[in-house]
């Protein structure tokens, strides 16, 4: 039982290390990218005070806000041009081109890893925590870029301000704390974890490209089509039926959906990994 | 020389990649049609019933998919082209590298052959994958709804004075459809080769494939950062046209990333210890 254990945390380690070591200039541009949008952001407050608009200062909780927002529903034949909100799409296909590169180069060496992990479930449940620490990590970065914009003036608080969101989201709304912490950070991060885990099943499946290119449209689909069923809608805070936007998300249903989701696509990677002939494969 | 291309041609088009990229390229083009332009035609009726009602029937300019920017395809196609496109062929360099096939091939053909052939035939292939969803969907907007002329006055597309190529658009609506097709060709193709000179320096199969996809993303978050827009590939290669651009910029674009992708590879492969 030791000895499995230490086999598995061994997989478990490398895996991390690996996905750090290929992933690190990856976060990078992570960041400098949010701080690119939260500067530009910031200029677009100052020459809306210099207009005349009357502004409160920036908090922490706006930016957030304004880099998680996603996008309103969207109405087709109603004469609008249906457009990509490209910081949402920014964050959410670096997190998929994370997962993919990281899955692509170390399913190439599975089969030499299998026969290390001796256990093909082991295998496959590393593979599992190092997609869902990935997804974490791109967070954790965000959320890092958000605290270093604190020394450029912005106040360390989450608290929205209202008039601040009508400037950017053009509707004023305000939320208590913890309904922000569900609705901006965990259901996002939860749909996340639901999208990278499918997009590592599939390339157990299909090759690394064709997965990617698979959670381009599943993104794009989720923009067009306002529907927990289409799972990315949870990453889109601003479709929720708490906020004013006529969002029809309700919380618990995205949940319900990403959880399923995400334990069906746990089991069928490990009934895939289980059937492969390793001796057929090598 | 012609040798050596036609076996690069046979390989980036006789291939499993190929066929599951023109499926996907097509298929974008088919849901397309069977749910933003079918479903449509009973309209040709009622303008002929109502006459006076309406100014123009639909017609296959205005239900083609490069026009549709309402729906969620011509965006998603436009972010979706260029993964395909450098899918089929553009890693094969480094495959070539990787599986030993490179020196066996420099034993009986020169560098400039095998590069000159590798080249191209990486364009053509991530060519024709770029433009398959737009073509396809013109020939079945053209095969359902009637040819009719767009009119300025009639304000269904965005095409005005100041786009690109609009005179062409109101005088011979054809060949500006075969503009953007050949636009979108030759860009992509030459987006496409930006794998092989990434494959110089990194050994990682599916960055080298992803790279101009890479590259045309950061392009399009950068742009839309400093409200720059116009200078998008993303939005200028679109033949809805959202955004004023300057032809002789897109075209000078064009032209730089053909050349500039071609130089660069040449002089690696020149100086490339490949044995």
């Amino acid at each position: 039982m030791k000895r499995k254990t230490a086999c598995f945390s061994h997989v478990l380690l490398h895996d991390i290390r690996y996905s750090i070591l290929i992933s690190w200039k990856k976060y990078l541009a992570l960041f400098l990218v949010t701080e690119a949008i939260i500067g530009a952001l910031m200029v677009r407050i100052q020459s809306d005070c210099q207009l005349g608009m009357v502004l409160p200062p920036l908090t922490a909780g706006d930016v957030l806000t304004y880099l998680l927002s996603g996008a309103k529903i969207f109405r087709y034949g109603a004469g609008i041009p249906f457009e990509i909100p490209y910081i949402w799409i920014f964050i959410y296909l670096m997190i998929a081109f994370i997962v993919g590169e990281n899955h692509a180069n170390l399913m190439t060496s599975r089969y030499m890893e299998l026969l290390l992990s001796q256990e093909k479930h082991r295998w496959w449940a590393s593979k599992c925590i190092v997609t869902v620490l990935d997804v974490l990590l791109a967070y954790v970065t965000i959320f890092a870029a958000v605290g270093i914009s604190l020394f450029w003036g912005i106040k360390p608080v989450l608290k929205i301000s209202p008039d601040i969101m009508k400037a950017l989201i053009w509707k004023a709304f305000t939320l208590k704390p913890n309904q922000w912490t569900v609705i901006f950070v965990l259901l996002p991060i939860l749909t996340s974890v639901c999208i990278s885990l499918l997009q590592t099943v599939s390339i157990l499946f299909f090759k690394p490209m064709i997965c990617f290119t698979g959670v381009i449209t599943l993104l794009v689909v989720s923009l067009f089509y306002c529907n927990p069923a289409v799972i990315g809608n949870g990453t889109l805070p601003l479709r929720n039926t708490i906020l004013p936007f006529e969002g029809t998300i309700r919380t618990l249903d995205v949940a319900l959906a990403d959880a399923v989701l995400i334990v069906a696509s746990i089991i069928i990677g490990n009934i895939k990994i289980k059937k492969v002939d390793l001796l057929s494969e090598v | 020389m012609k040798n050596i291309f036609s076996v690069e041609l046979r390989r980036a088009f006789d291939n499993k990649k190929m066929f599951t990229a023109w499926l996907i390229s097509l298929g974008i083009a088919f849901f397309h049609y069977f749910t933003c332009e079918f479903p449509y035609r009973i309209y040709i009726r009622d303008y002929l019933d109502y006459p006076g009602m309406f100014i123009l029937p639909h017609n296959s300019f205005s239900m083609w998919l490069g026009f549709d920017g309402a729906s969620f395809y011509l965006a998603l196609s436009y972010l979706v082209i260029p993964v395909l496109a450098s899918f089929p062929f553009a890693g094969s360099f480094l495959q070539d590298k990787k599986t030993g096939y490179l020196k066996n091939v420099l034993s009986r053909a020169t560098r400039i052959q095998y590069g000159v052939a590798k080249y191209f035939a990486v364009f053509i292939s991530a060519g024709t994958i770029a433009v398959t969803p737009l073509l396809a969907d013109f020939l079945l907007s053209s095969a359902t709804y009637p040819y009719i002329g767009p009119l300025p006055a009639e304000g269904c597309f965005g095409v005005y004075e100041t786009t690109m190529f609009h005179s062409l658009f109101y005088s011979m609506p054809y060949w500006y459809v075969v503009a953007f097709l050949a636009l979108n060709f030759v860009f992509f193709g030459a987006l496409a080769t930006l794998s092989l000179c990434v494959a110089f320096s990194v050994e990682r199969l599916f960055f080298v494939e992803l790279f101009p996809f890479l590259v045309y993303f950061i392009l399009y978050i950068a742009l839309n950062v400093f409200n720059l827009v116009q200078y998008c590939p993303f939005f200028f290669l679109r033949p809805d046209q959202g955004v004023e651009c300057n032809p002789v910029f897109v075209l000078g674009v064009t032209a730089a990333l053909l050349v500039g992708s071609f130089l660069f590879y040449a002089f690696h492969m020149k100086h490339e210890d490949v044995f």
